[in-house]
């Protein structure tokens, strides 16, 4: 088992480009999904781990269920970096949140921020979350993708898995279990999962939910764009007032 | 070298003729037909002879008899018909190497002279076989090569007695003198060989033959005394009167130490290696400064090395023999001290058998009289150790003058000159194999090459003298391809035949075949080759390198493969050289015997005779030893 | 569109006048006052397998002996993939006792070779490997080397197809020329008929191609260190199944020292092809590289100079024309490590594999150990086959389980067990250098033993006793044993004296970058106490040494080899 964040963080990142903006032969990338489509979660993780170059990550919101994938991922690949946005924005009761599971799962948490800090953002550009579709827009490309691509680069990363479910939304029943974004892979191992596999999972393993779930969030992102679910809601109306579900990271 | 008659060259085969002289010239009966001389020299001499008294004229043909050796050769005309005398004469013939039996012969004639007998001196190059039928009264005078064979000079005569075409001898009376070293075991084998097949084909000896070892003045001489007896009984003469004039220098009266001509100086510059550290045996190139007016050389020459005992072995001598260095000793009438003597004056490093027996009767010892008694016992103990390892096995506490007495003479050794003067006009270039063995749980050194390789340095001072090899000369025609047969230091001669050959433009093609041990280790003179080669001078070269694979090859081998070219070049007038050890003369001699049967398509015999041929015609040549 | 320079190199011109790799050879083997070759042969040695040397440490006294320098040859195999049978080895072992100095070498390319084959011994070295179906075409020389490929068995059903490609591989791009067999086989000119070289031309290619194949996830041949480097590419619904291969191009290590622009070079991404299409690829990259390498220079000849010069993208598109394949992108590949694994492994079909470390892979007769004798009594009852590996190490493959502990007791017994070694010497790799390789201007092979030991030491003073960090050592620039490649490469410079590279990553896939210049024993072993200090002190959990090395910007991360390896 060696240690891929750090030992293989060369390909992608330095050099020529190396057919960045190109997808892998769509051959094989019809067999992968193929292949992991018949692997369980931990199967994947631990196929993403041993095919996929470059260094292999896990993003976070560290959201309602984040610790079924953060528990999952370090399984697998122990001491896996673990890549935070933080907007400024979260929940005081995220940040507790945060601190607990880095601390129970001994998690490697990289943290990545905007240039702006809020406040900075607010007296320059008002409050965009409430500015409509663009705004939303903007503001998600501003302080979460930037980021994002900041991380994704710096850490020289080949691979991410995300936790994103078919069942979260409908613009994610079609997904596939791996990806090619930007010449990296993105890889979904527990894309086939309920809600009630995750909870069965958390059950298993004594995982805490977010703190907010008790409060009847099922999607947790900034405060100022997330509500609880209540009854005759789809679940991704919860979050971005319903205009958007997702958060801007995985579009 | 390791001659088993170990002179000093004089060249044998200076085609020296010695004539009949004054009591056969009579004035009137000559002309330039029957003579070698010219008109103008004939008149000369008829206006010498005219008015001499027959006293005075017998007193000038004593007189020239004996310088004729040194003075007629050179304007004797080859193939000179002879003047036929009535009567028996004595004839003298010799065959000689490397001039010692020469010099015995040239002294026995000098003797034959004082006693009034005009002899016929000839070397038996020079010598017609089948006027042996015609000789009445015959001394032979001949040495032995290493391993019973005779020397080149006798070959002809010898092959001659023992063909099918020798002739009776029943009238013939005759004597054998030979000359050998009891260290080899076919211990004067060619006199032996003479003395039997004249006895064969019907001769009768005139006394028995003399077979002398290394130390062969004493023997020869009185043999000489008494073989002159015999012959002048058998002539019908009375001992002779001598006739001693005023200024005329007396006959010898025994027979000469070996010639050594006076030696010069030189200097050594340079001692380098030309084989590995890893080398089956260690051979190296010596360059020595000389003096060019005084020592002039031509390629095929050796250099005689006078040189000195390991000042370590004296000690050591003196230590065990318990005697004081300082001590005066006599050597040829002159008084010298032990230790000098024993430095450069007494052999100490080739133990010779004469001298075994020596300390075998200086000791008392009884073991080793008794393995004096077996001579190949005797051989064989020699031939494996030192003076010093003898003294060790068998201490002894002789006196001085008898350890001086015991041992041999030091002679100079001989090396193949491995330079051309025109190359190197102030040096002289030797190739020197240190030999080297182990006795007594130690290592022991050759004389000559020890001292040359370990213990002289750089600007050390040393004495030579020149040994020429008239019979190993580049041809004449500087066209004349040239075949270059050589094993180990033996090639040293060729490297001074290339170098002549360069330096004269000559255009024949060089054929070089080489053999040692190991490619790697002990190629003599690699790049030098090379380099002529890359001249265009040395057109074809094989070597035979005996170690490199399993089944050992030797140059006779690389020989007979060539066998169809090498005839072709024969054919085509090459002449033919090889140097080396006897052992591989004779193994170069039955290939060469092979391939021109299988080349030429003839027997065994027609063979033998081709190569005969080619000897006479002087283009097979040897230098073995 | 090539551009030709008007001076072709020396090179050129003796192979153009060859007559197809024949030159004077059949009469340079007849001169008998040298061992060498006639000068223009030697060159056109190296072709059919061997190349001229002399040992250097006597050269200058054997001049003073009026001998020649020591020459003689080194004689380099054709194994793709390595893997040979037993019967074979055995023959290997034979020719190397009897007809060489008594040794065998297993090189960095997956092969073995003779060293210090005497001349004379050349048609007999051949003729031994031919009885039993080995030759040496291609040895050396300007044209497709020994192929490369993943030895481990264990890997799955794929090695077997990868192996088979490897093979045709090799047998596709051998020159077609008879004058191998001519001069060292059956002797006889084959009458009438000019010869020709459909894929190569009469002059072959501007300089050596190297070829590799790598299964993931181990990159034990250093596939970005080839001119055209595959990696297989398992189909992820069925990892038995080959689905095709990444192409790769343009890798190469060698560089000239105090030339800026000569440097070793990662090879760039062509895209995937289908295993039925690699052939017509790789003859395409190969012919591409004809034509359109520079061959007046040979040391801007590599392929990976002529990619820099066209533009990958304009060498694709050829490659792409020529072939009339068009590559469709990567796929994804993982490296995991580039050395070897020691000891048995099991493997898919239950059979076992045995993998030996043979340092530097000199492979003889040593007092208590005697190596060669050893393997010969395995081979005489193994029944698998043995595979060389990348890092000159030996492989008994394929062993039942039954005769696993008869073949373990047998290299028990000869001393070819590595117990006891520490993962410093395992992973490194030196070359040959000096006494032989004319190229050298430093030791490697005689040396690196006893700096290892000297840098074990090091490594336990600061509790890495048991840390992986892959060293290598070569005596000259041109990077035989691949240091540009290692966590710390020591390039030799000058007796005794190295530069020394940090930063490998630890699976041949980043090159390494010049920390000290030039610099001897106790330099080395100064600044590296000094930087396994602050390893030991700063590394992050399993982190390298090589990726430390980065990380604290010790050393900056060459990115593109052109621009930065100098910088």
């Amino acid at each position: 088992m060696t240690d891929l964040a750090i030992h293989h963080d060369s390909r992608r990142t330095d050099g020529k480009p190396r057919n960045q903006d190109r997808s892998p032969a769509p051959e094989w990338l019809h067999q992968a999904n193929i292949a992991l489509a018949a692997l369980d979660a931990e199967g994947r993780m631990a196929w993403a781990r041993d095919q996929l170059p470059g260094a292999l990550v896990l993003s976070s919101s560290f959201g309602i269920q984040a610790a079924v994938m953060l528990h999952l991922a370090n399984r697998v690949c122990p001491r896996i970096p673990v890549i935070l946005i933080d907007t400024g924005y979260l929940f005081p009761e995220t940040y507790r949140f945060i601190d607990t599971l880095v601390a129970r799962l001994d998690l490697d948490l990289r943290v990545y921020r905007a240039d702006l800090s809020p406040a900075w953002l607010e007296a320059r550009h008002g409050r965009l979350w409430e500015q409509g579709v663009d705004g939303i827009e903007r503001y998600n490309r501003m302080m979460k993708v930037e980021p994002m691509g900041r991380a994704l680069r710096e850490l020289g990363v080949g691979a991410w898995f995300a936790g994103l479910r078919r069942e979260q939304s409908r613009s994610r029943r079609e997904l596939p279990f791996i990806q090619v974004k930007d010449g990296r892979y993105k890889v979904f191992p527990i894309l086939d999962w309920t809600n009630r596999d995750i909870h069965r999972y958390l059950k298993r393993h004594d995982l805490p939910y977010h703190p907010l779930w008790e409060q009847g969030y099922v999607s947790v992102g900034d405060w100022h764009s997330s509500a609880p679910l209540t009854p005759g809601m789809l679940e991704e109306e919860t979050r971005f007032f319903g205009l958007k579900r997702e958060c801007g990271l995985h579009e | 070298m390791n001659f088993q008659q170990p002179d000093n060259p004089g060249g044998d085969r200076d085609r020296r003729q010695t004539r009949k002289a004054a009591n056969t010239l009579n004035p009137s009966r000559l002309n330039s037909l029957t003579s070698p001389l010219d008109d103008r020299q004939l008149a000369q001499l008829q206006a010498v002879l005219a008015d001499l008294s027959p006293l005075q004229l017998a007193w000038v043909s004593g007189y020239l008899a004996a310088s004729s050796g040194l003075t007629v050769a050179a304007n004797q005309a080859p193939g000179t018909e002879r003047v036929q005398e009535p009567g028996p004469t004595l004839t003298i013939l010799y065959g000689s190497q490397t001039g010692n039996a020469r010099a015995v012969a040239e002294s026995l004639a000098g003797l034959a002279r004082g006693r009034g007998i005009e002899p016929r001196l000839s070397s038996m190059a020079d010598y017609r076989s089948r006027d042996l039928a015609r000789e009445r009264l015959l001394l032979v005078v001949v040495s032995t090569q290493g391993e019973g064979e005779p020397p080149e000079s006798a070959r002809e005569l010898h092959a001659f007695l023992h063909g099918k075409r020798a002739p009776r001898l029943d009238g013939l009376h005759y004597g054998v003198l030979g000359l050998g070293d009891s260290s080899y075991e076919y211990f004067c084998q060619t006199a032996k060989d003479f003395a039997g097949r004249l006895e064969a084909l019907g001769g009768k000896p005139l006394l028995d033959p003399q077979y002398c070892d290394v130390d062969f003045q004493k023997a020869a001489t009185a043999w000489s005394q008494s073989a002159l007896e015999q012959s002048a009984e058998f002539l019908g003469q009375r001992e002779a009167q001598i006739i001693q004039l005023p200024g005329t220098r007396p006959a010898p009266a025994t027979v000469p130490k070996p010639r050594t001509d006076a030696p010069l100086a030189a200097v050594l510059l340079e001692n380098r290696p030309l084989t590995t550290a890893d080398a089956v045996g260690e051979a190296r190139h010596l360059a020595l400064a000389i003096e060019p007016s005084a020592l002039k050389y031509t390629p095929g020459d050796a250099l005689g090395v006078w040189f000195h005992n390991d000042p370590a072995l004296v000690d050591r001598v003196l230590a065990a023999t318990g005697l004081d260095g300082d001590q005066a000793v006599t050597l040829d009438d002159q008084a010298t001290e032990l230790r000098a003597a024993l430095s450069s004056r007494l052999e100490l490093t080739q133990l010779h058998p004469t001298v075994v027996k020596g300390w075998a009767s200086l000791t008392g010892s009884k073991e080793l009289a008794a393995l004096c008694e077996d001579a190949a016992r005797l051989r064989e103990y020699a031939a494996g150790r030192q003076f010093i390892d003898l003294i060790a096995e068998y201490p002894g506490r002789p006196e001085a003058a008898d350890l001086a007495g015991a041992l041999l003479p030091l002679r100079p050794r001989l090396y193949s000159i491995a330079s051309s003067q025109t190359e190197t006009p102030d040096e002289v270039h030797l190739t020197v194999a240190l030999l080297s063995y182990q006795a007594g749980g130690e290592e022991r050194l050759g004389g000559a090459s020890g001292f040359l390789i370990r213990r002289l340095a750089e600007d050390d001072q040393i004495r030579v003298h020149l040994a020429e090899n008239p019979t190993f000369r580049l041809p004449a025609d500087s066209d004349a391809p040239v075949i270059m047969v050589a094993a180990g230091t033996g090639v040293a001669p060729f490297r001074a035949f290339l170098q002549q050959r360069a330096a004269q433009g000559d255009r024949g093609r060089n054929w070089l075949i080489f053999g040692n041990r190991h490619f790697r280790r002990d190629f003599l003179y690699q790049l030098d080759w090379q380099a002529h080669r890359k001249a265009g001078l040395l057109s074809r070269a094989n070597v035979a390198f005996s170690r490199d694979q399993a089944d050992k090859r030797y140059v006779q081998h690389r020989l007979l493969e060539q066998g169809r070219d090498l005839y072709a070049w024969l054919q085509e007038g090459a002449y033919l050289y090889c140097c080396g050890s006897n052992a591989m003369g004779r193994a170069v001699h039955e290939a060469l015997l092979a391939l021109i049967a299988r080349a030429a398509g003839v027997d065994p015999e027609g063979a033998e005779e081709r190569i005969e041929t080619l000897r006479r015609e002087g283009r097979y040549l040897r230098d073995l030893y | 569109m090539n551009t030709q320079p008007s001076t072709l190199s020396p090179v050129e011109t003796i192979k153009a006048r060859s007559h197809f790799l024949r030159g004077t050879l059949a009469e340079s083997l007849t001169d008998e006052l040298t061992g060498a070759l006639a000068p223009g042969d030697e060159q056109l040695s190296k072709f059919h397998g061997f190349y001229q040397q002399d040992d250097r440490d006597v050269r200058a006294d054997r001049l003073a002996r009026r001998l020649e320098p020591a020459y003689s040859f080194m004689l380099r195999a054709r194994l793709p993939g390595g893997v040979c049978t037993p019967a074979q080895w055995l023959a290997i072992d034979r020719v190397g006792r009897e007809l060489t100095q008594g040794s065998v070498r297993l090189t960095t390319r997956q092969t073995f070779q003779y060293h210090g084959v005497l001349r004379g011994h050349l048609r007999g070295v051949i003729q031994g490997l031919h009885q039993v179906l080995l030759d040496s075409i291609g040895g050396c020389g300007d044209v497709n080397r020994n192929v490369m490929c993943g030895p481990n068995p264990d890997q799955s059903a794929l090695h077997g197809e990868v192996y088979a490609w490897a093979r045709r591989l090799s047998e596709h791009l051998l020159p077609r020329t008879r004058a191998y067999h001519e001069l060292w086989l059956d002797g006889e000119r084959v009458a009438g008929g000019e010869e020709s070289e459909p894929l190569y031309g009469p002059t072959y290619l501007p300089r050596k191609f190297k070829t590799a194949i790598a299964v993931p996830p181990h990159n034990d041949v250093d596939v970005y260190a080839n001119d055209l480097g595959l990696i297989a590419i398992a189909d992820p619904a069925d990892p038995d199944r080959l689905l095709g291969f990444n192409c790769l191009a343009g890798g190469g290590m060698g560089a000239t020292h105090g030339d800026r622009s000569t440097f070793p070079r990662l090879a760039d991404d062509l895209g995937f092809v289908l295993p039925e299409q690699v052939l017509a690829v790789a003859e395409a990259v190969l012919t591409t590289q004809r034509d359109h390498g520079e061959r007046g220079d040979r040391s801007h000849a590599r392929l990976k100079y002529t990619i820099e010069r066209l533009g990958l993208d304009v060498f694709r598109a050829e490659v792409e024309r020529r072939s009339g394949i068009e590559f469709t992108p990567p796929c994804p590949v993982q490296f995991t490590d580039h050395g070897d694994r020691y000891g048995w492994t099991r493997g898919h079909d239950g059979r076992w594999s045995l993998t030996l470390f043979i340092e530097n892979g000199r492979l003889h007769d040593l007092p208590g150990r005697p190596l060669l004798s050893g393997l010969r009594a395995i081979a005489e009852v193994h029944q698998g086959d043995f595979r060389i590996t990348p890092n000159q190490n030996l492989m008994i493959a394929a062993v039942p389980a039954r005769q696993k502990k008869r073949i373990e007791s047998l290299a028990r017994e000869y001393g070819l067990l590595a117990d006891g070694h520490s993962p410093l010497r395992l992973g490194a790799l030196a070359c040959v250098a000096l006494p032989t390789c004319p190229l050298a201007m430093a030791e490697a092979e005689r040396y690196l033993p006893d700096l290892l030991t000297r840098l074990e030491t090091l490594a336990a003073n600061h509790g890495l006793a048991s840390q992986e960090i892959v060293i290598r050592m070569t005596g000259c620039p041109n990077g035989c044993a691949r240091p540009y490649l290692a966590e710390i490469g020591l390039v030799g410079k000058g007796p005794r004296t190295y530069n020394l590279l940090l930063g490998g990553d630890g699976c041949g896939t980043r090159l390494n970058k010049l920390y000290r210049d030039n610099i001897a024993e106790a330099e080395i072993l100064a600044t590296l106490d000094g930087l396994f200090a602050r390893y030991a002190a700063e590394r992050e959990a399993r982190e390298r040494f090589g990726d430390f090395v980065v990380r604290a910007g010790i050393v900056r991360r060459v990115a593109n080899a052109a621009r930065d390896f100098h910088d």
